[in-house]
């Protein structure tokens, strides 16, 4: 039986604690930011953050560093090089959303335009990522520099796991987009109904808006629906055989796309497709894919199946 | 038995093969020219302008089975085919056009008589030629102040056929037919809006099957840029469709995103409350 070290008192058990929150919820946010690093890196370049290195090279950065502190944060690591870089990622988290915040107030955004710190797994206002962030991530910074502890056992085994946890994270980052993880990435997946595919909220200036308002005939009958650019070289490439498969008969296909109406003419003109092309709003498609195409089957209103890219319609 | 007939087979001259393959491939071509093209709906997106001018008493259709459009215009000589996917423009002999009931049109097999040059695309318009004379498909400016239900219609018929499609809950509808209120509902939307199609229709079958009752609906269209619309101010509509609701000369409420999803019952709560 060994006794505890005499630094062990109730400052350093909040301490403790706090870290082990903050380490939970940065893990919880590296998770969402890495199914998704494109759809971050994205961000990040609205953003302007794109800096010496590319958003994509930025996005992944982040996301180990996000799993890194958040690992060793659990595994009570609380020397100050973990602390210290810790708390610039949490400055930098907060910066961003108080500038989302700052420039929702001043209209210069839509609100759905930020993702906040969870990727597309939450939907948040500016406000609400503003808020949330402040208090999930600030008390635990601040408890975490309390009572730091002057020897840590196993700190090199420790220290180890953060390495591993690290490398892993980079490794699954850096891959992700070709991983199947989209219905675990998005708010698209099988079970999901169409009334709940939504952006937007109601107030005074905005309104909420969801898939089955703008395409109602999705509630009744099966229909596969495409998300994608007109620009979208992959669409482009299946045109030919997605409209055979609509002239064929079978569900009725959608492309669901964000681009204006000026493209949607153009696209008209060059392809005559035999299924209709809808305009959705980008926020209210961005959360439904890591990238583009993405398809899926919905029957009477509920999404049966999805596919990452064009639909197999045979 | 299985032997005599490979070998006869084989014994066959080449001929004797080649000419049913080509007559089976020419029989095929003729079948496919020769099928009926369907479907083709009236569409408000276009309005065709001939050396500038537009041509007064168009109609425009669309099929998708077809993936071509449909020409009709009484300044026409003939009926005009476009297939964007093939790029042709040709004359359509108006006895192959079939109309429906429902006022779409079928072609009936072999229905082109005359081949046109290549049509072009120019920017947004669509330029082509009928017997030497340029023609411009040109999208259709929005429909804009207010207009009766029949004036949306002839401007945007897809409003119409969407209309047909939807079918409001009948106890409400009794219900709205039945209150004593007296209800404005000024519904502000625009032609060139996707969410608008998809919605309004839905409230002007409402409109008009309560026809009759104390709820008056006036239908306001607003351009693309609208910010500058005395109406539009006047109301603060921040985005379309939006609809402003007045019990007794005072507004109660707006019918805005997902109240669309079922109008008559947003609306019975609006006034109901």
């Amino acid at each position: 039986m060994t006794t505890p070290p005499r630094d062990r008192d109730w400052r350093f058990w909040l301490g403790t604690a706090g870290a082990f929150v903050l380490g939970a919820v940065l893990l919880f946010a590296g998770w969402a930011k890495a199914l998704d690093p494109v759809g971050f890196a994205e961000l990040i370049e609205s953003e302007g953050l794109d800096i010496v290195l590319s958003a994509w090279v930025w996005s992944v950065v982040m996301i180990v560093a996000e799993f890194a502190a958040g690992v060793a944060l659990i595994l009570g690591l609380r020397r100050l090089w973990i602390l210290l870089p810790t708390a610039l990622l949490v400055i930098v988290f907060v910066f961003l959303n108080v500038r989302a915040y700052w420039r929702f107030a001043q209209g210069i955004v839509d609100e759905e335009a930020t993702c906040g710190c969870f990727g597309n797994l939450l939907s948040r206002t500016p406000a609400e990522a503003f808020w949330q962030d402040l208090w999930m991530l600030v008390p635990g910074l601040l408890l975490a520099f309390l009572a730091r502890p002057r020897v840590i056992p196993y700190e090199r085994l420790r220290l180890g796991i953060v390495a591993i946890v690290s490398v892993a994270a980079a490794l699954f980052a850096w891959n992700a987009p070709e991983l199947p993880l989209d219905d675990l990435a998005t708010r698209l997946k099988p079970g999901v109904e169409i009334a709940d595919l939504c952006a937007g909220r109601d107030t005074e200036e905005t309104v909420r808006v969801c898939l089955d308002v703008l395409v109602p005939q999705l509630q009744v009958g099966r229909h596969v629906v495409i998300i994608a650019s007109l620009d979208n070289e992959e669409l482009r490439a299946g045109m030919d055989e997605l409209s055979a498969a609509a002239l064929a008969g079978g569900p009725a296909l959608w492309l669901a796309t964000d681009a204006p109406e000026e493209e949607r003419q153009a696209f008209y003109w060059e392809w005559a497709p035999p299924f209709e092309v809808q305009e959705v709003p980008l926020a209210l498609l961005r959360p439904l894919y890591r990238r583009q195409p993405r398809s899926f089957l919905v029957e009477s209103g509920v999404v049966a199946r999805t596919w990452s890219g064009l639909p197999s319609l045979e | 038995m299985h032997s005599s007939i490979d070998n006869s087979f084989r014994r066959a001259p080449l001929a004797a093969w080649i000419l049913p393959l080509a007559l089976l491939a020419a029989t095929a071509l003729l079948a496919q020219s020769g099928e009926r093209m369907n479907g083709f709906l009236r569409t408000g997106d276009y309005l065709i302008e001939q050396e500038g001018s537009p041509l007064e008493g168009v109609k425009v259709y669309r099929s998708q089975a077809a993936q071509a459009v449909l020409i009709v215009a009484p300044e026409l000589e003939a009926p005009v085919l476009i297939r964007p996917r093939l790029r042709t423009v040709e004359r359509v002999s108006l006895l192959k056009l079939s109309e429906n009931q429902d006022g779409s049109i079928d072609l009936l097999p072999n229905p082109t008589y005359g081949a046109e040059p290549p049509f072009q695309v120019d920017g947004s318009d669509v330029v082509f030629q009928v017997g030497g004379v340029e023609m411009r498909l040109k999208p259709k400016p929005a429909l804009v102040g207010f207009h009766q239900p029949e004036s949306i219609y002839e401007h945007s018929p897809e409003y119409q056929q969407r209309a047909g499609y939807y079918q409001p809950e009948d106890a409400v509808v009794d219900e709205l037919m039945a209150q004593s209120k007296s209800v404005r509902v000024q519904i502000f939307f625009g032609t060139w809006c996707p969410a608008c199609g998809q919605t309004v229709p839905g409230i002007l079958k409402l409109a008009e099957q309560t026809r009759g009752s104390k709820i008056e609906f006036a239908f306001y269209g607003l351009a693309r840029e609208f910010s500058g619309d005395a109406e539009a101010k006047r109301y603060g509509i921040k985005s379309v469709p939006t609809g402003v609701v007045f019990v007794d000369g005072k507004e109660v409420g707006r019918l805005a995103g997902n109240d669309w999803r079922r109008p008559e019952k947003a609306l019975q709560d609006l006034i109901g409350s």
